[in-house]
């Protein structure tokens, strides 16, 4: 299988004035060419730090990035300055969780995209405003050729959501991240973004990979899940055999706290009890087990390799009894 | 847009009626009868009371204030007692000094304040930063009279390269030579202060998320630099605008040190020789000058800036 994406053993420490924060540790992924892969987590689990890896944004003193990435072919770690901000934008680009702090604030939302376009296809101004326009509507914000010439503030929050978009495929690029696109929106018009963006990844035979806090929206758009809990992935597979049949506690625990379709109506919805884990050391245990409810001691032992399938992977010591604890979800 | 700049400029109307009241009533609530200074002591009284008719001091306070405020609005601010000369006259010359002055002194320290707050923001925490921070700090917190002095002490004492008092007459080149001493005093603050504010907003800029957004469609550092620069102009301009507008309100300390024949020397003059006419025009020009700088900062910065600009 071709994969548009390999991550490998992906560490990230930042160093602050507090000490470090291991934010992300021994991370694994793969996207397949075309498809969508989800990154689900609470907040503070690492997927924003994740994604920017990727592209590597990380202020570059501060970070200590192992491991390695490739997108597109490239070693995103081995590159250059010039490579590597050839590459963002045109290869791969990032789809922001608030369009408002994204876009910069005194520039018109039509030349931000110009600039974009200019800046990789080498254009002039005039034919980056001709691309603006026909991406404003590509990701239908009404009367386009006026909102060219709006600042990010004169847009409602989907319609800035739907130009970040825009602004994000302009240059056509084979891998979209977006980190949880339609967190900062109001319901019902993040079902609308959630589409829009599955419509494109189809019209535009991208592969994406799509941070969500939120079960159902990743049973929406995904096709493989990795779920992420302390900085780890804790299990990763097919999107319709994790939700159908979690191995892992944390998974159960998120499917047992949300909402998704065609649930059954008599679910109570139990909350998983305690807070996240802090980063300040690089935990060799698993994360999970102080809210965990099948924790015993043997949990507070450094983990052992992983339990692998073909297609699926989760990271507990008390596999597979603790496996096929319900709830499911049927997708 | 034409209406806000409109609705801002009526707002100014009550402010500068203020301020031109209280320039007013300074003198009448200065200890010491106004008139002592031009009224010999042993004056008898019936040349007093000519005196006093011919300043309209005996009608009632408001009519009086009426009545000085037609003729400064006409731009008649009476005459010097000391010189006997217009004070409109007195005060335009030192405006000019001044103004020159000012000029200098903020083309020296806004051009090193942005390269400072540039160079301590892109390296923020390292020892650049660090040393740009202190010279910063020294500018800002430095006595400049004092630092005046080591100046002349330096450079014209010691050295003999720069002449150090008075305004210079004769040649371009020759009254540039008395300039630069008093402008590089001058320079120290807003130096000081335009560091600090542009570093804090460009270093605010560069972590902020729309910057990492803008290197995530992977612009090149001088298109990045073209973004925060265009963001961070309203508040620098905004802090540049009003040291500039410090500097042309002139210090006493500085010019007096430099016997520099601007504003602040000549209220300093005035305020020793109880020259009240001129003090008055002084205090009301400069004064008037704030309130249309303080226009003039918040006009420019709706225009950088669209956000305000919908308000
Ligand atoms: N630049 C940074 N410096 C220090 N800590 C960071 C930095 N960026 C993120 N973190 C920390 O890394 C952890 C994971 O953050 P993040 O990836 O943003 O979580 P999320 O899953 O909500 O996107 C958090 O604890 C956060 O405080
Ligand atoms: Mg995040």
């Amino acid at each position: 299988m071709d994969n548009i994406v390999e991550v490998r053993d992906l560490c990230v420490t930042f160093k602050t004035s507090e000490g470090s924060v291991y934010a992300v540790s021994n991370v694994n992924l793969d996207l397949a060419e075309g498809k969508t892969l989800a990154l689900l987590g609470e907040s503070g689990s690492g997927k924003s730090v994740t994604m920017k890896s990727l592209m590597r944004l990380h202020p570059p003193h501060k970070t200590q990035i192992t491991g390695s990435i490739q997108v597109a072919g490239r070693d995103v770690l081995a590159l250059g300055n010039r490579e590597l901000s050839d590459m963002r934008g045109k290869d791969i680009a990032m789809v922001f969780q608030e369009p408002m702090l994204a876009f910069d604030p005194v520039f018109k939302v039509g030349d931000q995209i110009a600039e974009v376009v200019m800046r990789h296809e080498g254009c002039s101004y005039e034919a980056g405003r001709d691309r603006a326009l026909e991406m404003m509507e590509c990701v239908h914000i009404p009367s386009p050729r006026k909102r060219l010439d709006a600042y990010p503030h004169e847009m409602s929050g989907g319609m800035r959501q739907r130009a970040m978009i825009a602004l994000a495929l302009a240059c056509r690029p084979t891998v979209l991240l977006a980190d949880e696109p339609t967190t900062a929106l109001d319901a019902t018009v993040q079902i609308q973004v959630l589409l829009l963006l599955r419509e494109l990844q189809r019209e535009f035979g991208m592969s994406m990979i799509f941070v969500t806090h939120d079960v159902g929206v990743a049973i929406e758009v995904a096709d493989e899940i990795a779920v992420m809990y302390g900085g780890r992935i804790v299990e990763q597979g097919p999107v319709d055999e994790v939700m159908t049949d979690p191995w892992h506690p944390y998974t159960q625990g998120l499917l047992g706290a949300t909402v998704y379709p065609n649930m059954d109506p008599a679910t109570r919805l139990v909350s998983i009890p305690g807070a996240p884990p802090q980063l300040y050391r690089q935990i060799t245990e698993c994360a999970f087990a102080p809210r965990c409810p099948h924790a015993t001691d043997e949990c507070h032992d450094p983990l052992p390799p992983p339990t692998q399938t073909d297609q699926r992977m989760a990271r507990c010591i008390r596999l597979p009894e603790v496996a096929g604890a319900l709830p499911r979800a049927s997708v | 847009m034409f209406l806000y700049i409109c609705r801002r400029i009526v707002y100014t109307i009550p402010i500068a009626l203020a301020v031109a009241v209280v320039c007013f009533s300074l003198v009448h609530l200065a200890p010491g009868d106004p008139l002592s200074a031009v009224i010999p002591a042993d004056a008898p009284a019936e040349v007093v009371e000519r005196i006093i008719q011919a300043y309209g001091m005996d009608r009632p306070l408001p009519v009086q204030f009426f009545a000085w405020l037609g003729r400064a609005v006409q731009g008649d601010l009476g005459f010097s007692v000391a010189t006997g000369r217009p004070v409109t006259q007195e005060i335009g010359r030192a405006l000019g000094y001044t103004f020159v002055l000012s000029l200098a002194a903020a083309a020296i320290g806004f051009l090193f304040g942005i390269l400072f707050g540039t160079l301590a923001a892109f390296f923020q925490g390292r020892w650049s930063d660090k040393l740009v921070t202190g010279i910063a700090l020294f500018g800002v917190s430095v006595p400049h009279y004092w630092l005046g002095l080591l100046l002349v002490i330096i450079f014209s004492v010691q050295l003999d390269w720069l002449p150090s008092l008075g305004g210079g007459s004769g040649s371009w080149i020759n009254r540039a030579r008395y300039l630069v001493l008093p402008a590089i005093t001058m320079s120290f603050i807003p130096m000081g202060i335009v560091t600090r504010t542009v570093r804090s907003t460009v270093a605010d800029l560069l972590g902020s998320e729309f910057v990492t957004s803008l290197r995530a469609r992977g612009l090149g550092s001088s298109r990045i630099a073209n973004h925060v620069a265009k963001n961070a102009a309203p508040t620098v301009l905004a802090v540049m605008g009003l040291q500039f507008g410090y500097l042309l309100g002139g210090s006493i300390l500085v010019e007096t040190v430099f016997s520099w024949p601007g504003t602040g020397y000549l209220l300093n003059t005035a305020i020793f020789q109880r020259d009240i006419p001129l003090l008055q025009g002084i205090i009301l020009t400069l004064s008037m000058f704030f309130v249309a700088l303080n226009l003039l900062v918040d006009l420019l910065q709706t225009l950088f800036d669209p956000r305000v600009r919908r308000n």
